[in-house]
């Protein structure tokens, strides 16, 4: 008897049930994480203009680049990289500002994490703490990674997210559309979903980023 | 046909003659060597797969442990993705590699769940570009296994997620909402330049390997083969020491009984016990010579003196010289058109004699037996015999030694029948083989070309 006919095979009926189990579960389990990476989070509420109150200064000269982000939210990882992207895209041609959110009840410690120091190494943006989130209130911002892109006459030409899912990096329209503003291009869309954890903390936020809003105008 | 409890199927080839190491042999050889090599692969692939499912827990609780609304938080579902995701993609895998390795279901499936942690790690990394490098690490790893047939469905694999998600979801791969149809093919392009290098170096290798298990093979018969023509060479000189030794002695004890028989004969009465015993003695003598001329054949093997010879004839001769049992019957199955092979007719009249009279010894005295020599024409015109019988059958253990010279079950036996034969076949460029299963017969198969082969064994002719 050769040696091979004494290995253990595996039941062909059993093996087909088994294979398909598993790639139901695979299937299942992946596209559960599709949905959860297409969720967006709550629209923003922009102003047509700088707001006047900011303490924060519009450049006069350049576009100017602004992102409200919450310091722990590990999703806005990918927003931060992407801006980073943009910086180097638009190298002297827009000045930026990343606004860290520091709710009520907490320090400037609350501040200090691995997001604030990605966004502080990126050439051209400035780093700042909103204690109360005022300046994020200013802008009507309530999802991390909201950005906003205003004309050195302080318009706004844009508001939305820059990527392209939920905490996953890689080109978005945008990212595509700040570029051709900036270059002075033609641009197909004008808004972009957020993808972020909600700034505040109500109940109704929570809510509403289970259920996934998009920004339109 | 004989009952037995536990039937069990033993093959054994003794070959002379042979150009190379058979197909069959080597086929099982590379089938072995294949098997260990792949569980080897499966097992450390299953530890791989482990790793990763361990540390992919253990990123998304570092990376992004926690999902946050203003100041609160709960467990962030790349963790959940990370360890109910990464477990279902790795659970089978793992059973699988554990409980059925080195098989061919284990290894795809292995390679399936391999390539979708690289979707899995894309995701838990945030789509970091070098995240993606996963997918070319793993066909490279999976291409271990040298087998295209894993290769294949793996790349297969990668190209359909593209296309898929190109058409559900582009942002996750191209990072566009509205890319080219034929974005994929470019992206499953790349995929398939490695794959094609990777698949080249799969067939090489397994060719390299079945290479090595010829040559194992070959020098596993050769080692053998010289095993045994340096035992054959002493057996051979003792044999003729032997013979040549005891020829003489016989001779004496042989004239020495005549001389008494006839000196008794001519005293009148004897007690009738004399004659028994002097019978005895002279049965006994003859006995002896033939084991000396056995003994003298087997040493110094007679040249060849080939001339055509039709073979339905010789096995009549054969079957006439096999001393006949009762409960056996002979049948000479040969039919006319089989080629007239250049053949030693008194030596190979000697190798069926042997062969038959063996075969009518497996059947068991008190039951009824045939023994049926069958004859064909080989693909490459050489003479097949085939001598069959429904008798006890040979054990594995024993099939293994029946060619080895003084190798003998029979209690008188000298071991020296199958040897010579096997010499005999061997020295005419053939080849004996032999197939038994226990409790259901034997089948002895002699293949004789039917034209003398351009060199012969040393010491043939």
């Amino acid at each position: 008897m050769s040696r091979s006919s004494k290995r253990t095979r595996p039941n062909p009926r059993l093996l087909a049930v088994g294979v398909a189990v598993w790639l139901a579960a695979i299937v299942g389990g992946m596209g559960a994480l599709a949905d959860y990476s297409f969720k967006s989070g709550p629209a923003a509420l922009p102003p047509r203009s700088w707001p006047a109150d900011s303490t924060i200064e519009a450049n006069q000269s350049l576009h100017t680049l602004v992102m409200v982000a919450h310091p722990k939210c590990s999703c806005t990882r990918a927003s931060v990289a992407e801006l980073s992207r943009l910086m180097t895209r638009l190298q002297g041609r827009v000045a930026g500002h990343v606004i860290f959110v520091e709710p009520d009840g907490t320090g400037s410690d609350w501040t200090q994490s691995d997001l604030w120091a990605s966004a502080s190494r990126i050439d051209g943006i400035v780093a700042h703490h909103d204690p109360g989130g005022i300046q994020a209130e200013l802008f009507g911002a309530k999802t991390s990674g909201q950005v906003y892109l205003f004309d050195p006459s302080g318009t706004l030409l844009f508001e939305g997210g820059i990527t392209p899912t939920r905490a996953h990096e890689g080109d978005s329209v945008g990212r595509q559309r700040i570029v051709a503003l900036v270059l002075g291009n033609e641009t197909d869309r004008d808004n972009s979903l957020v993808y972020g954890c909600p700034i505040e903390d109500e109940p109704d936020v929570l809510a509403q980023r289970s259920v996934g809003i998009g920004v339109e105008k | 046909m004989k009952s037995s409890p536990t039937p069990t199927v033993a093959r054994a080839i003794a070959k002379a003659g042979s150009n190379g190491p058979s197909t069959r042999e080597v086929k099982e050889l590379f089938d072995t060597r294949y098997h260990a090599l792949a569980a080897r692969y499966d097992r450390l692939l299953a530890w791989l797969i482990g790793v990763q499912w361990i540390g992919a827990i253990g990123f998304a609780q570092w990376y992004s442990p926690l999902a946050w609304a203003g100041k609160q938080s709960e467990v962030h579902a790349h963790v959940w993705a990370a360890l109910v995701v990464g477990g279902a993609i790795s659970a089978f895998p793992l059973g699988m590699a554990l409980m059925y390795p080195g098989r061919r279901s284990t290894r795809i499936i292995i390679a399936v769940g391999q390539v979708t942690w690289s979707a899995l790690l894309i995701h838990l990394t945030g789509g970091r570009i070098e995240t993606h490098f996963h997918i070319f690490a793993s066909l490279a790893i999976l291409a271990f296994y040298r087998d295209v047939g894993v290769m294949l469905p793996a790349a297969a694999l990668v190209t359909f997620d593209h296309f898929a998600r190109g058409l559900y979801w582009p942002e996750s791969v191209y990072g566009v909402l509205n890319p080219e149809w034929w974005r994929f093919l470019e992206h499953a392009g790349w995929v398939l330049f490695l794959n094609g290098f990777l698949l080249y170096n799969c067939v090489q290798a397994r060719k390299e390997l079945w290479l090595h298990c010829e040559q194992h093979v070959a020098l596993s018969d050769a080692t053998t083969a010289a095993a045994r023509m340096e035992k054959l060479a002493a057996l051979g000189q003792l044999a003729a020491s032997v013979g040549h030794e005891l020829r003489n002695p016989l001779a004496a004890i042989r004239n020495a009984r005549t001389f008494i028989g006839r000196r008794l004969a001519s005293n009148g009465e004897v007690d009738p016990k004399v004659d028994q015993f002097l019978d005895l003695i002279s049965r006994e003598v003859d006995a002896s010579g033939k084991i000396i001329a056995d003994l003298l054949e087997f040493s110094r093997p007679r040249a060849l003196e080939r001339s055509p010879c039709p073979l339905h004839p010789l096995v009549e001769e054969a079957i006439a010289i096999v001393p006949p049992r009762a409960n056996v019957v002979f049948v000479n199955a040969l039919l006319g058109d089989l080629p007239v092979p250049d053949i030693d007719k008194d030596q190979i009249r000697q190798v069926l004699a042997n062969l038959i009279q063996n075969a009518s010894e497996a059947v068991t005295a008190g039951e009824v037996g045939t023994v049926t020599v069958r004859g064909m024409a080989g693909a490459a015109g050489e003479c097949i015999l085939l001598i069959e019988d429904d008798g006890c059958g040979i054990p594995e253990d024993v099939l293994a030694k029946v060619f080895q010279p003084l190798f003998s079950t029979k209690t008188k036996g000298t071991g020296l029948g199958l040897a010579v034969v096997h010499g005999i076949v061997e020295r005419h460029g053939g080849t004996l083989s032999v197939e038994s299963i226990v409790g259901s017969g034997t089948t002895f198969k002699v293949v004789l070309p039917t034209h003398p082969p351009q060199t012969d064994a040393p010491g043939a002719e």
